[in-house]
């Protein structure tokens, strides 16, 4: 579900752990269709936030945590591991520590296994730090070893080239005799270390995730079992690229029934609200938070979206044959009994206009059949007005007295994107040569439009 | 003749001390391992990186035996996990970096005992600024860069305090050209600062190349590789580039009166006869950020075998420039 082309790439663009383990569960992020898996991941994104006073300090300790996985991996394969390798396991161990200590009392999710057995093992000396040493005291015979070669290398006697040779030997055997005997103790807790980088991921990405909520102002959604609800609902991404240039994003806000079409006008923005519902339940359906003030919505199986927009071409398909690969995949869903949510753009405009609301009457019946879907329609077309107990939509479009009360404005000033239900006596907006007049469109072009349409115009 | 050098004398009130070989096999291990030997005789707690491979036991050209670098027991050092698995010494392991490198991460240590080690530290700037100031945190009184071969950039004023600038046969076996090289790279490490009023302006000018007018700086190009300047422009002006200073935009700037002012002497990437050119057109070069050089190595074996009359060449070098010269093999191994 995450190739779906509705921006979720950009919002997980921005959510940025610090450990590569945070990174690797973000990359591996599921698509939860499960509502308790969704109700944990909330959970452990709201005990973050309580502890936002600590983050900044858990984060320094997070930097300082590596991925020992490949270490851990030779260690549980029976290796003998060298200095640099039990320096990591070591080092982790320390960190996990502090990190532990600076979670205090937590969420039972957050609890870190306890390392201090691991730590000691690798602390002969009773250091404290995160250094690792094979001291003297980790075998009887070091310590007179070592003292003979320091003595040695001092005086630096040339017929003593042998003897300083074979000591240095001996000291390296029994290093590694060492090593080996610190491999084996260390070897029981593989699953202990294995569990702590687990937990140190998941802590690393509820703090990335909750940096995303707190940055893009995200909510938590509510889980419903079957109610399609959501309040001020906006696109992160539009909205960054409208701000900058100095535009604002408008929200929308619906209750959706089982059975939805949505029309408008050319730029009032279908499309966008379309691709912000796949966004919103994407996000949702991947235990984020999302974009709107509130929203309560159900789990689904699977999400179907089509955009038409540029998937096909990425696909290698006409739009035509994307869309019919996209109505295949929604009729599989409603014939398989599980449940979904398809979001079509446009069904049936990428053929004639003789067909093509053909497509769309009959997508709107049949995808209605099993209890467990829902369909959102975006149309163009006139016939969708006649789709049987579908909740109607408008999107208010072209705002007539704003043109003639202020003159001279970019063409997004006139328009006003409130999605707004719709009564039974409102006619469809025919508002294409208003939106290409105020775009600029050469005026006697736009004479030669209105006398070429059958049945004239405004 | 000379009594034997010793050379921690000369980088005295140094804490960061970079040797730079003109060449490979110019004798910068043999210095290192002399100021370690010091150092470690006067019990200075010391810290050693390197940049690129060096170290390695054989060269890697010509296959002679190198000397390799001998640390003292308490020496503090930053190599490549590689390179740190292979030594042959007792070791405490302290800190591990992810430093891009084919070999690796980046170990850094404490030895134990005496012993040799290949020394193979980060090469990007940014991580060898890092792993000094680690170094610094150790506790190291001292640390000393060994720069990799013919680059410039361990020596920037940014990181280091002072430079050991080595030569000899390796880099050419005349004597007159090798003389000439060797003032030719002296030249470019103590190319005199920019008047401190002037050069507190220019610190804030970032990226390309701009030019003084009058109380501010006005941009010239926002790259600091273009060529094509109006010459009744910059003619008599302070022109200062944020980057790199290549030969060909040196030459573009050749007007009589103009001054060139660069970051520091490891952005100036100039061959000889285009500094001359632009000298003798009128114009002069300067920096920011001074280099301080301290002494002057000298090997007198080529890696063919060959070996050259090192008293000439001190003797030549020594007329030319005021910083000590000295030979590493007369002097410094005696």
């Amino acid at each position: 579900m995450r190739d779906l082309d509705c921006g979720f790439e950009y919002i997980i663009s921005l959510i940025d752990p610090i450990t590569p383990m945070g990174r690797e569960q973000l990359r591996n992020l599921p698509f939860m269709n499960s509502a308790n898996e969704i109700t944990e991941s909330h959970q452990r994104q709201l005990d973050m936030a309580e502890k936002e006073r600590d983050l900044a300090s858990i984060k320094v300790i997070l930097s300082r945590i590596r991925d020992i996985r490949g270490t851990i991996s030779n260690l549980s394969s029976g290796l003998v591991l060298d200095d640099v390798e039990l320096f990591e396991i070591k080092s982790f161990a320390y960190w996990t520590g502090k990190l532990s200590d600076e979670l205090g009392t937590c969420a039972p999710w957050m609890k870190l296994p306890d390392l201090s057995l691991v730590f000691s093992i690798l602390d002969p000396d009773n250091s404290g730090t995160e250094s690792f040493y094979i001291s003297d005291c980790c075998d009887d015979s070091l310590c007179g070893i070592r003292k003979e070669i320091h003595r040695l290398q001092r005086i630096g006697v040339e017929d003593k080239k042998s003897e300083l040779s074979r000591l240095l030997q001996e000291n390296f055997e029994i290093e590694n005799r060492v090593r080996s005997r610190l491999s084996k103790r260390l070897l029981g807790n593989c699953d202990a270390l294995v569990t702590a980088i687990e937990i140190t991921g998941k802590i690393d990405l509820a703090i990335a995730l909750t940096d995303l909520n707190r940055k893009l102002g995200l909510g938590k959604p509510d889980i419903s079992s079957g109610e399609y609800e959501f309040r001020d609902l906006v696109n992160p991404e539009i909205s960054r690229s409208l701000n900058l240039s100095g535009k604002k994003f408008q929200p929308f806000s619906a209750k959706l029934e089982r059975k939805v079409v949505i029309i408008g006008g050319n730029m009032t923005g279908k499309s966008v609200l379309l691709r912000t519902v796949a966004l919103l339940q994407t996000m949702f359906q991947h235990g984020l938070f999302v974009p709107a003030r509130k929203a309560l919505i159900p789990v689904y199986d699977t999400i179907i979206y089509f955009s038409g927009d540029k998937q096909s071409f990425v696909d290698g398909l006409s739009s035509f044959a994307g869309e019919i690969e996209h109505l295949r995949k929604a009729i599989e869903t409603v014939d398989s009994d599980i449940s979904g949510l398809f979001l079509f753009d446009e069904i049936g405009r990428s053929t004639n206009p003789v067909e093509g609301p053909a497509f769309l009457m009959a997508s709107a019946e049949y995808l209605h059949r099993s209890e467990k879907c829902r369909s959102v329609f975006t149309s163009h077309y006139e016939e969708a007005l006649g789709i049987e107990e579908a909740q109607m939509f408008i999107i208010k479009g072209v705002d007539h007295e704003k043109i003639i009360k202020e003159k001279g404005k970019d063409v997004s000033y006139y328009v006003d994107h409130s999605l707004v239900e719709m009564g039974s006596n409102e006619s469809f907006p025919k508002e294409a040569i208003t939106i290409a007049r105020l775009m600029g469109l050469d005026s006697e072009f736009i004479q030669l439009i209105k006398r070429n349409m059958k049945g004239g115009c405004e | 003749m000379k009594s034997p050098t010793n050379i921690s004398l000369l980088t005295e009130n140094l804490r960061v001390v970079s040797i730079i070989g003109l060449e490979k096999n110019t004798g910068k291990t043999v210095v290192l391992n002399k100021l370690l030997k010091e150092f470690g005789e006067k019990g200075i707690t010391v810290g050693l990186t390197s940049t690129g491979l060096e170290g390695e036991r054989r060269d890697q050209i010509y296959l002679n035996e190198k000397p390799e670098i001998s640390l003292n027991r308490g020496t503090y050092f930053a190599t490549s996990e590689k390179d740190f698995r292979n030594r042959q010494f007792s070791a405490t392991v302290i800190d591990l970096k992810d430093y891009r490198s084919p070999l690796g991460k980046t170990v850094f240590a404490r030895a134990e005992t005496d012993g040799k080690v290949i020394l193979s530290g980060p090469s990007i700037f940014q991580y060898l600024l890092e792993a000094v100031s680690i170094m610094k945190s150790y506790g190291c009184e001292r640390i000393l860069i060994d720069g990799s071969t013919s680059r410039m950039s361990p020596g920037a004023p940014l990181v280091s305090d002072g430079i050991i600038l080595a030569t000899g046969a390796a880099l050419s076996m005349n004597i007159e050209e090798l003389c000439r090289k060797t003032l030719f790279a002296i030249k470019l490490i103590s190319l005199k600062a920019t008047e401190p009023k002037l050069a507190n302006r220019m610190l804030t000018l970032k990226g390309g190349v701009w030019i003084e007018n009058g109380e501010t700086f006005e941009k010239l190009s926002s790259s600091a590789l273009t060529t094509s300047y109006p010459r009744s422009k910059i003619a008599g002006k302070t022109i200062f580039i944020d980057g790199s200073l290549t030969s060909s935009v040196l030459l573009s700037l050749s007007e009589r009166g103009t001054r060139v002012v660069v970051n520091d002497f490891s952005r100036i990437f100039v061959d000889e006869r285009s500094l001359m050119k632009y000298e003798r057109a009128g114009g002069r070069l300067e920096v920011l950020h001074p280099a301080n050089l301290v002494a002057v190595t000298v090997n007198p074996f080529s890696p063919t075998g060959f070996k050259i009359h090192s008293r000439e060449l001190i003797r030549a070098l020594e007329d030319k420039i005021d910083v000590p010269v000295v030979n590493v093999l007369e002097e410094i191994l005696k």
